[in-house]
């Protein structure tokens, strides 16, 4: 069971619901990305967003506590997030992250603050890209709401108990929406056993280690920790920053040995950490499928058309 | 609305920790020993990450503890690590941890020992060692092979000669000088030199050389693969898997390691 929405009553909903923190939702100009909205028409759901809304959980550059010769302090908490406009892709990379950054017995204080604070309200894809392969990846409706476009209306599925808070003014309705079908899909069974098999090497020949595979995966959350000085040297804040598995210093040691010293034993990490070694632990796929690494790739390397191709 | 304050730590603060002693062991390598500030058990073979503000953090093996005081080993080789060994007595040094899995020592109980350990890689087996000798009824046998590149880079020389009272502990250098009584030559060579119980359990730790070789050496002689457990060396920047740094082979070595054995660990590829 899930309700309905007057699209012209969409404006006056977001409000509503913007009274409770920040809104975040996608903004067109020559990209669409996430952004906090101040002005509501601006939101734009036509095109699948170019960057995940990753960095307001996992920013690229975040303080982690700050030092003033040596005491020590630390940024505040912030107050809820509503993100409006997630794709089932992005919502499903949040999850898997939350298994690294929330369970276990050493939770990132404020990874798991944030996310206890956010209302995720996800759009649905009409229209897959040509590199999407989401279909292949066990997405799961792990959101708050989801929207479905119906012309001069939303179908709203109600995903959780904070979701159905929301909309329980809004009127009932049955709906039994379509499944997306991609054109391009994984064969993940292939990937086993065949770390050593050349196909490796001839899939990197091209990569320049330039970590954007990284940077636009919505779930690739690997950081380093650092210090910043300002310039009294006495005062400055540790950060935690995105780290690329690409770049050869990612696993070297003090002393200067590197353990991953080819692109290849760098590249096939990233791809088995996604596919292999995180299922291992998580029981999930790290990757959700949403293709931008391939997209974004200025060697367009392609590890989906590479894995199908094994044998 | 949620009201946004401050946290009093979080998952990567450090704790202050007064240094109670320092001492130099050799040209470039220090034996700390600081306040214990943990209210979590260490166990040997685990790490602790220490810092200093304003240069970073580095991930630091405990090679002995008690309840009061946890001994760390320190080599100026890099960036954090050249700055901790400016640090003296009574000032502070910023602690979080204790991490990782560290040796299995109930495993280990009225067992046979081998220790092995290769330069720095001395400092984790240390605090096994000192485990061992508080509780002897509940170990058999425990032998001990260091090796060091020359006289002048052996460390823990005054633990040695008291090993030395009553374990089997041999000591050899890479290369020899006049004053050198003891072995020359890879550690390897110790392994047929002196005997070995015919079962026995099997720690190491030192360079990825050295395991490699001791490793080859230890199964020629028809131990088993699950009888071994080595420590890992990695990139850890968080020490609570999150980071991804010290990843290997879907393993975290910061948590699932760094002690693995060698049934498992052989599988283990880039
Ligand atoms: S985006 Fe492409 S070229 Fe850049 S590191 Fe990733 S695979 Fe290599
Ligand atoms: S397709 Fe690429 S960018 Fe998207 S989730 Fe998978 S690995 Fe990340
Ligand atoms: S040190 Fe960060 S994941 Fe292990």
């Amino acid at each position: 069971m899930g309700k309905l929405l007057k699209k012209e009553d969409l404006t006056r909903f977001l409000y509503k619901l913007r009274q409770r923190g920040d809104l975040i939702a996608p903004v067109k100009t020559n990209t669409t990305r996430f952004e906090k909205i101040n002005d509501i028409k601006k939101i734009s759901l036509e095109d699948i967003p170019q960057f995940s809304p990753k960095k307001f959980f996992v920013p690229q550059k975040e303080t982690i506590l700050k030092y003033d010769d040596n005491k020590i302090s630390h940024k505040k908490i912030m107050g809820e997030k509503i993100i409006f406009g997630i794709r089932l892709c992005d919502i499903n990379a949040l999850h898997r992250m939350d298994k690294v950054f929330i369970e276990g017995d050493n939770p990132d204080t404020y990874y798991k603050k944030r996310r206890e604070n956010t209302i995720l309200i996800g759009y649905n894809c009409e229209k897959p890209l040509k590199t999407c392969f989401c279909e292949s990846m066990n997405l799961e409706p792990v959101y708050d709401l989801f929207f479905y476009n119906m012309g001069n209306y939303y179908y709203i599925e109600v995903g959780s108990e904070k979701g159905s808070k929301l909309v329980s003014r809004l009127k009932d309705y049955e709906y039994d929406p379509v499944q997306i079908r991609c054109e391009k899909k994984l064969n993940k069974k292939l990937l086993l056993r065949h770390h050593q098999k050349n196909v490796w090497s001839k899939l990197t020949k091209d990569c320049v280690s330039c970590g954007k595979c990284n940077t636009m995966c919505p779930s690739c959350y690997c950081f380093t920790i650092r210090d910043e000085n300002d310039e009294t040297l006495r005062r400055g804040e540790r950060v935690k920053e995105w780290d690329s598995c690409q770049y050869k210093d990612f696993t070297q040691v003090a002393g200067g040995f590197v353990f991953r010293e080819t692109r290849k034993d760098r590249l096939r990490h990233r791809i088995y950490h996604k596919l292999l070694y995180f299922r291992q632990k998580y029981q999930k796929d790290m990757c959700v499928g949403c293709g931008r690494c391939i997209t974004y790739c200025p060697s367009k390397i392609d590890f989906v058309e590479a894995i199908n191709k094994l044998r | 609305m949620v009201v946004s304050r401050e946290p009093r730590t979080t998952t990567y603060t450090p704790r202050e920790a007064r240094i109670i002693s320092c001492k130099q062991l050799t040209s470039d390598t220090y034996l700390y020993t600081i306040k214990n500030v943990f209210n979590k058990k260490i166990l040997p073979g685990q790490f602790v990450e220490i810092s200093v503000l304003g240069v970073g953090e580095a991930p630091i093996s405990v090679c002995n503890y008690d309840e009061e005081t946890i001994d760390l080993l320190i080599r100026s080789v890099g960036n954090v690590t050249s700055h901790l060994v400016k640090l003296k007595p009574k000032q502070k040094m910023l602690v979080r941890g204790p991490y990782g899995n560290g040796y299995p020592l109930d495993d280990l109980k009225k067992q046979n020992l081998v220790i092995i350990g290769g330069g720095t890689g001395v400092a984790p087996p240390r605090s096994v060692i000192e485990y061992v000798l508080e509780n002897k009824k509940d170990y058999a046998k425990t032998s001990i092979f260091l090796g060091f590149r020359s006289p002048k880079d052996v460390l823990f020389k005054e633990d040695i000669v008291e090993w030395k009272k009553s374990l089997n502990t041999y000591v050899t250098v890479d290369k020899g000088d006049k004053t050198w009584k003891e072995d020359v030559g890879v550690i390897t060579t110790l392994l047929d030199k002196y005997k070995i119980p015919s079962k026995a359990k099997f720690i190491l730790c030192g360079p990825p050389i050295m395991i490699k070789f001791a490793v080859q050496k230890i199964l020629e002689k028809k131990y088993l693969e699950q009888d071994i457990y080595v420590s890992f060396e990695r990139n850890m920047k968080c020490g609570v898997e999150k980071c991804g740094h010290c990843m290997i082979h879907g393993n975290y070595v910061c948590t699932d390691g760094p002690v693995f054995k060698w049934d498992k660990a052989k599988k283990f590829q880039e």
